[in-house]
């Protein structure tokens, strides 16, 4: 059996090599453009995000190239150089994305990197970001962690979304302002990482505003899971007066259709960090008297200036829908680095150098598409926060063909996101020391 | 000896060259050889056990293993030694396919399958929600050192990339031998028959035992490799898809020596590369198609290429004839 | 023979039974076999001649009674550890490895269980062990199918192979499940005249199952006639064939009437 193939094997690896050539050779250089490589999750369930991502990263890519997005971005692309887009799915695991994101770097030469929605994928690239020496931007994964431990000295990394830290404590504070009477909680939070820091970040957010409300049920059915029939007859068996819920994509819809069909919205307040996201998926299936955010104060949460009506008004034009939150945090994540770019400019068009655009991003204050501007404020100026939004979902008003979302409260940055050099939890459990409200 | 062992000599050759190569390649490949080296390994663990006939689901668990390895001796330990990561990641490998072993040793075909694969789901399953893990988060791994030296940043790469073509040359070569040892022989003729093995006065039941320890230990080299590599681990490595592929990438490549997965996971690598590459929204799909076509139309593997390469290059040399001889 | 008696017999069962389900397969089997001896065991299709060779050879737990080799109480020993203590077994249906060469296979069991362990880890691929599996199969007078794949082997070469793999220790006490059956008619005197030159050679003691009674008549020392899972007689073959049962079930010959 082996002496047969002895020889088999080197030739095996040539081959390899062969193959590998064409991808091997040099990349070609083109100056005239800025090269980005967007990484969003274009396949699996990830896509339920990532495809509005893709989306809107598209939108605002031509749209920046075309000078046609007002002001103060109304220059060509970053500062009068054409951005040269190319898309990266982000599933496959983080193995496969590393590997990516060396490509895009080491053999695409992109200037720089926006993307990445799972933290799994943003805590094992953050420290190849810093070797690899390349401006990247964090768009959209929340878990205060990546700069907390992974990496605490950052250079290269920055993340413009605000920290999912906000979503919780701002939810916490709207249940106090809003719903003063709640005396009971629930959860339903997916299995991993992200359902499990966010019920800990909202009950430790309860806690510290002394609400008085007390924990029932904490369920953490897995990632995907699809059916809740189980969850759902323990959240009805013992209703607390709210069930705060982190989940997304087709699991939150599956979530909120199943609780609807028996009738759980009559016994409890569903409170949806991500509900902008199911009203998006279910319309009037929602169930009315749901507490809804959009990750930021995004989607149907924006407020109205002349930016963000036009990236409402373009989005829809273009992909004949109401731009849902995934696509607000896409275009925000480029806003960033072309407002950092242009500040850091002497005269338009070339791309300054990329220290300069780091130097430039730390702390920036900058406009975005929902009306809200962010400032780099966390972590050396490498990390986001902004004003956020919540609202309870009331019903879908048939003529304007959109959901009517009422008591809405907007909190401020400084009120929902801890201040420099403390970690996002301790600062919830100390009570919120040094926010301003 | 007569001669050198001819693919002995071809992994001694390969690593040099590769560790001279190194330099003169582009990071994103020298990342990507390191990926294929590290996962070559655990398909070389599913290689060893399909010797026997069997089909184990759940090479994943020790790639996992050999990962957090490396990890866990940093975060709990302060040590970033290469050598000592592989080592705690083989030690504890050897515990647990030794335990798990006793137990799984005496099932065969699908049920050997849906054991293996069912042990590392509920090791994933219990990793994500634990923080040792660092749950579905995972954990950083810090760049290593090697025996008390610390390569600068600039030769941190190049350093790492020799680690690893180098232990996989010593794993290869290991393996090699191994398999062609008289117990090798031993594990090909489980599959054929049992009662027999048994009345040469072997137990069947601890051979296998012994080879799944022994393709747990390349698991975990493997994952220490793929750990190192992504300076990452995370429970995903435990995940069924994972141990999928290993499965995977020896069928692609066939299982007639061991440079086979090597060249499988190689081959799987680029593919992998070129379809996110050319088709971001797709890649998935031309990646499943692509595997379909080599199984359907190449069910001997992509190895058989070589073959029957060889076979077009001397048609003079007539194979059959001299069964025939014999037969009188 | 001019050996000494040892005390023991090389192999004893006493009362030895095993029954599948309801079934008994062997009934309360009582046997001596002493060194040297060639004992040819006979019965009908079903009588219990493999199953007692399965339960002597440690394939099969007995339900009742217990199996001593030298003495030795091995009731219950599994077949790997037999064969290593002296006991080999052919088996009825050969048991080979197909995938491999007639020679591969002798080479592996050369390897296997008359080697020492510790040698397990040393070359397969190996000229001597080659040589040495060559010769064993020159013994047997199959040498010339070395190279041929097992599962291409003719029934009477797959016999032989199975029977040379199963001796290649030098055992004390072999087990051979019918030998010649799938061996040509004319090559069958010669195929059981070389296995019994060589086990008298050697003074391996050696039980037999065979259906042709001449072969019986003419190499056995003694034999023993199962009938359901019974003994029903035992003793020098004259005797035994004697024996008006035997005869009339096993044998199919009636004796003459008022013979017995
Ligand atoms: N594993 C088993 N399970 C159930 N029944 C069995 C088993 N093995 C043997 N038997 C039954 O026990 C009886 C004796 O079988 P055995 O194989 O010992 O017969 P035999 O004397 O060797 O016959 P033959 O001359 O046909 O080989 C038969 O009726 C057989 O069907
Ligand atoms: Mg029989």
């Amino acid at each position: 059996m082996t002496t047969a193939t002895h020889r088999r094997p080197l030739a095996g690896l040539c081959a390899a090599c062969v193959a590998a050539a064409p991808l091997l050779a040099a990349p070609a250089m083109a100056a005239d453009s800025v090269k980005i490589g967007f990484v969003y999750f274009l396949s699996g369930a990830g896509a339920a995000y990532g495809s509005h991502a893709r989306d809107a990263a598209a939108l605002m890519v031509d749209a920046l190239n075309a000078g046609e997005v007002p002001a103060p971005y109304d220059t060509v692309g970053i500062n009068g150089v054409e951005i040269e887009p190319i898309y990266i799915d982000e599933a496959g695991g983080v193995r496969k994305q590393i590997a990516e994101y060396r490509r895009l770097v080491e053999r695409e030469g992109v200037d720089m990197v926006l993307g990445y929605t799972s933290s799994s994928n943003c805590n094992a690239i953050a420290p190849i970001v810093e070797e690899l020496e390349t401006l990247t931007n964090f768009f959209h994964c929340g878990n205060p962690g990546l700069f907390e431990e992974v990496e605490p000295d950052p250079h290269y990394t920055f993340r413009s979304a605000p920290m999912g830290t906000m979503d919780q404590v701002a939810l916490a504070r709207y249940i106090a302002d809003v719903y003063p009477d709640t005396k009971t909680v629930s959860g339903v939070n997916q299995d991993y990482s992200w359902g499990q820091d966010n019920w800990a970040e909202f009950t430790a957010a309860m806690d510290a505003l002394d609400t008085g409300a007390t924990f029932k049920n904490a369920l953490f059915p897995s990632l995907g899971a699809g059916d809740y029939g189980s969850e759902i007859s323990a959240l009805a068996s013992d209703p607390a007066d709210i069930t705060f819920v982190s989940f997304w994509g087709g699991d939150a819809d599956a979530l909120m259709l199943q609780s609807a069909a028996r009738g759980l919205g009559d016994s409890t307040r569903f409170a949806f960090t991500l509900g902008t996201g199911v009203i998006d998926g279910l319309g009037n299936n929602v169930i009315e008297g749901t507490i809804v955010g959009a990750r930021g104060p995004n989607s149907y949460l924006a407020k109205e200036t002349a930016l963000s009506s036009w990236f409402a008004d373009a989005y829809q034009e273009t992909y004949d829908r109401y731009p849902p939150l995934g696509a607000y945090v896409a275009a925000q994540g480029i806003l960033a680095i072309k407002a950092a770019a242009e500040k850091a400019a002497d005269g338009t068009g070339a791309l300054p150098e990329t220290d300069a655009i780091i130097a430039a991003l730390e702390g920036l204050t900058y406009e975005t598409v929902n009306g809200y501007p962010i400032s780099m404020a966390l972590h050396h100026g490498h990390q986001g926060i902004s004003d956020t939004v919540y609202g309870t979902y009331t019903g879908w008003d048939d003529e304007a063909n959109a959901p009517v979302i009422e008591d809405v409260k907007t909190y401020d940055a400084k009120c929902v996101n801890p201040p420099e050099g403390v970690k996002a939890l301790d600062w919830i459990e100390s009570g919120f020391e040094g926010a301003s409200c | 000896m007569r001669h050198l062992d001819p693919t002995i000599l071809v992994v001694v050759l390969g690593a040099a060259a590769l560790s001279f190569a190194q330099p003169h390649m582009p990071g994103w490949v020298v990342y990507l050889l390191q990926i294929a080296i590290a996962a070559s390994l655990p398909a070389l663990g599913c290689m060893i056990l399909l010797r026997s006939g069997l089909l184990s689901f759940g090479q994943g668990l020790y790639y996992f293993i050999g990962a957090y390895g490396v990890a866990l001796v940093h975060a709990h330990l302060g040590i970033s030694d290469a050598f000592l990561g592989i080592l705690a990641g083989a030690a504890a490998s050897i515990l647990v396919a030794g335990l798990v072993g006793f137990f799984i040793a005496r099932y065969r075909g699908i049920f050997f399958a849906m054991l293996t694969l069912a042990i590392s789901m509920v090791v994933y399953g219990m990793a994500v929600k634990m923080d040792l893990f660092g749950r579905s988060d995972g954990l950083n791994v810090p760049r290593l050192s090697y025996l008390g030296f610390t390569p600068s940043r600039a030769w941190a790469q190049t350093s790492l990339f020799v680690f690893c073509v180098w232990v996989w040359a010593v794993f290869g070569i290991a393996t090699h031998l191994y398999l062609r040892s008289r117990f090798g022989k031993l594990l090909t003729a489980i599959e054929d028959n049992e009662t027999r093995v048994e009345y040469l006065g072997w137990s069947v039941r601890h051979a296998v035992h012994i080879n799944t320890i022994v393709a747990a230990v390349l698991g975990s080299a493997g994952g220490a490799l793929a750990a190192a590599s992504a300076r990452y681990a995370d429970p995903s490595l435990a995940y069924w898809t994972t141990s999928g592929e290993f499965v995977f990438i020896v069928l692609i490549a066939g299982q007639a020596n061991v440079l086979a997965p090597l060249f499988g996971s190689v081959f799987l690598e680029t593919l992998r590369t070129y379809a996110a590459a050319f088709f971001p929204d797709e890649w998935q799909l031309v990646l499943g198609a692509v595997m379909l076509a080599i199984i359907l139309f190449l069910p001997k593997g992509l190895g058989h290429l070589f073959a029957l390469a060889g076979r077009a290059l001397r048609p003079r040399r007539a194979t059959a004839a001299p069964i025939e001889e014999d037969r009188t | 023979m001019t050996r000494s008696r040892p005390a023991a017999p090389v192999l004893e069962c006493r009362g030895v039974a095993k029954s599948f389900g309801g079934f008994a397969a062997a009934n309360a089997i009582d046997l001596a076999v002493s060194e040297g001896e060639v004992v040819g065991v006979i019965g009908s299709n079903g009588a219990g001649k493999t199953t007692l060779l399965n339960i002597v050879s440690g394939h099969l737990k007995p339900t009742k009674g217990k199996v001593f080799f030298r003495g030795e109480d091995v009731t219950g020993v599994p077949s790997r550890t037999l064969a290593r203590k002296g006991i080999a077994r052919s088996f009825q249906v050969p048991q080979l490895f197909p995938t491999l060469s007639a020679l591969e296979n002798m080479m592996l069991a050369l390897s296997l269980v008359a080697a020492p362990r510790k040698s397990i880890l040393s070359r397969f691929d190996d000229a001597d062990l080659a040589t040495a599996a060559r010769d064993a199969l020159d013994h047997y007078g199959i040498a010339d199918c070395a190279d041929s794949l097992v599962s291409e082997l003719p029934q009477g070469v797959r016999k032989l192979l199975d029977i040379a793999m199963a001796t290649s220790a030098e055992p004390d006490l072999v087990l051979l499940d019918e030998p010649t059956s799938g061996v040509s008619s004319e090559e069958k005197s010669d195929v059981m005249q070389r296995l019994a030159d060589r086990f008298a050679a050697t003074g391996t003691t050696v039980v037999f199952i065979e259906h042709d009674m001449d072969i019986v008549r003419r190499y056995a020392s003694r034999v023993v006639a199962l009938t359901d899972g019974s003994v029903i007689a035992d003793g020098p073959p004259e005797e035994v064939f004697a024996h008006a049962t035997v005869a009339d079930v096993i044998v199919g010959e009636p004796l003459p009437e008022g013979d017995a």
